[in-house]
Order: structure tokens, then C-alpha cells, then sequence
């Protein structure tokens, strides 16, 4: 073997050792273990989208926006780094909302996401800085655990070309997870109603502070898919421990003459 | 399903769709949401008679 040929065997082996470290370091990590910060905003001074940053695996994103500027930042999320949708995040003084004008600490749940960004659009003056952080899916052990990638995938209403009024019951088996993200995506061309309830075969009321209702999602398609991520609005999703998911879905007014609507159901297991 | 869902499935399966983000990407076999929404496109402008169904129902019909 040649002196070139055995730099170039031992190049080949560092890289692998170099991959294999950066597999592992990549890997969830129960006990604390979080990447360095990434500048998703780096002073700019126009529109953009800025840099992704990876939540794959990850609980909790938090970003921390900076500068001096007159602009919006628009908090994203996408499954597929293609298709992105506005996700809510938590200002450190409590203010919920998909976007910002103001520096300031926003923290977003990422479960079961690939990435997030943060967008400035309706830009006018200053420099905006966004630099982000995120944190492992399980941190409250305190033993150190490889476990990788584990989310699963669960689609209980695949593509369903509803023709009618009809209510329709779906279930599904949730009981292997620790949290569940439920999103939906409709292109039908009428209003349809998604009720989550707690197990099939109830009926899942929350109080209001004056009466008690059961909280439905009305999608109201205008034939582009939209995903909708249903715990933003039925936040009893986030908290349900259960063997069972109940879905109803139902065009309760109109029968619909185009379009379907999915539903996924995103699960960390226990 | 109706008689028409071969032709339907390989009418579908030429078809395009665009995203969110104004990409067109070809309808394939992966796409239940699109394909879906092509079949149900075909069987309304060629006035064939369908009712309720779901990706699930058109598995039968899909190409290898």
C-alpha cells in the first residue's frame, strides 16, 4: 500500500469515526444534552427567510430576537422544509402569538417538526437579530440515554373525499404515546367540523368560565392544503393521557363536491 | 368504486398540483391528499356517479 493510498485509508477512517460521533451527538439525548445556539437572523436589514433551524427530535425551541428594527418576524414550522406554517410561540412575558415586532425571549414547541425559521417580512428599518436554542425532547432524567429518532406517524382519515352530511367516528390507538401533535389538512370545498374527544364514544367539554361546550375545529378550505395543527386549539390535546383518541369529523351544512381532508396524528412513545 | 377508476387513477396520476410555497410537483402514488383530489376531479367533469372514499379505497388500483 501506498503512502497515498494508506492518507487517504486513514482520511476515509476519520471521516467515519467523524460521521459516526456526529450520529451519535445528533441523536435525543435525556438528560440535558443541547446543540450549540444558531444565528437564524444574522442584522439583516431586509425581507428573508433566514436560516433554518433544526427541532428534529427536540421538545422546546426557544428564540431570542434582537436589534433595533421596525419589521415582523413570523415564527414557521414545516415537516418537510417545503411546506411552512405559522406556529405560535410564547413571549417571556407571557404573550402568545405566530409573530413579533419586539426583541424579546419566544418560545415554541417543536415536537414532531424537522425545522423552524424565523421570517422577517414588512421590513423598514434597523437590523434584526434571531438566534435560536433548542432543548432535548426529555430532560427531566438524570441518566444520560442514546435513544434516536422515534416519532411516529399514525394517519386515521387518509385522504377522505367526504360526498355527504354524514357524521363520521374515527379512533385512534394512542396509548404507546407520551404526547400527541394531531394536525389536519382539508382541501374540501365546504366548511367541515373536527372534534377531538377524550377516548370514542364521548364527549369532551371544557369550561369557559360560564358554561360548558365541546371545542370543535372549523376548516374552511379554500382548496390549497393548509395544515392545521389542532392542539393550538384544543390545548387538551397536549395534556391527554388515554388509550384512545376520538375524532369526528362531519360537513354538517353543505355536502362538499371536491376535495378531502387528512388527518395525522404525530406521537412520541412513552 | 366506479368502472371508470383505471382511467381516472392514470388520468391522475399526469397530473400536477402546486404547494403552498407555488412549486408544481407531479401527482404520484405518495401524494393521498392530491391523488385523491385528481380522482374526484375526473369522476366531476366526466359526470360519473361516486360516493364517499378515501385513499384507502383507490390501494387496489394504485400502479406498482
Amino acid at each position: 500500500m501506498s503512502l497515498v493510498s494508506f492518507g487517504n485509508l486513514l482520511g476515509t477512517l476519520k471521516d467515519g469515526v467523524t460521521q459516526a460521533l456526529r450520529v451519535v451527538s445528533e441523536s435525543k439525548i435525556t438528560g440535558g444534552y443541547s446543540p450549540a445556539n444558531l444565528t437564524m437572523q444574522n442584522a439583516v436589514t431586509a425581507n428573508g427567510n433566514g436560516t433554518l433551524l433544526n427541532v428534529n427530535e427536540y421538545a422546546t425551541a426557544v428564540l431570542e430576537v434582537r436589534g433595533t428594527f421596525s419589521a415582523t418576524i413570523n415564527f414557521e414550522c414545516s415537516i418537510d422544509d417545503t411546506n411552512w406554517y405559522s406556529i405560535i410561540a410564547t413571549k417571556n412575558d407571557g404573550t402568545i402569538s405566530s409573530s413579533c415586532t419586539t426583541v424579546g425571549l419566544y418560545e415554541i414547541k417543536v415536537a414532531a417538526w424537522k425545522s423552524i425559521r424565523a421570517r422577517v417580512s414588512g421590513y423598514v428599518s434597523g437590523n434584526v437579530t434571531v438566534v435560536g436554542k433548542v432543548s432535548p425532547l426529555v430532560n427531566s432524567e438524570k441518566s444520560v440515554q442514546l435513544t434516536g429518532r422515534n416519532v411516529m406517524k399514525l394517519i386515521p382519515v387518509n385522504a377522505l373525499a367526504l360526498t355527504d352530511t354524514i357524521a363520521r367516528y374515527y379512533t385512534v390507538d394512542i396509548s404507546p404515546y407520551n404526547n400527541i401533535t394531531v394536525i389536519a389538512v382539508s382541501t374540501l370545498n365546504q366548511v367541515l367540523s373536527i372534534t377531538p374527544r377524550y377516548e370514542s364514544g364521548t364527549v369532551m367539554e371544557q369550561y369557559s368560565g360560564s358554561s360548558w361546550s365541546e371545542l370543535a375545529v372549523t376548516m374552511n378550505s379554500d382548496g390549497i392544503a393548509r395544515y392545521r395543527i389542532l392542539n393550538t386549539q384544543v390545548p387538551w390535546l397536549d395534556k391527554i393521557k388515554s388509550n384512545t383518541l376520538g375524532i369526528r369529523i362531519q360537513c354538517s351544512s353543505i355536502a362538499p363536491t371536491s376535495g378531502s381532508i387528512s388527518i395525522y396524528v404525530l406521537g412520541v412513545p412513552n | 368504486m366506479p368502472t371508470e377508476i383505471q382511467d381516472a387513477m392514470l388520468w391522475a396520476l399526469m397530473q400536477t398540483y402546486t404547494n403552498t410555497d407555488g412549486k408544481e410537483l407531479l401527482i404520484t402514488k405518495n401524494t393521498s391528499l392530491q391523488l385523491v383530489d385528481a380522482i374526484r376531479q375526473y369522476f366531476n367533469a366526466n359526470n360519473i356517479d361516486y360516493e364517499t372514499f378515501s385513499y384507502d379505497d383507490l390501494i387496489p388500483y394504485l400502479p406498482n
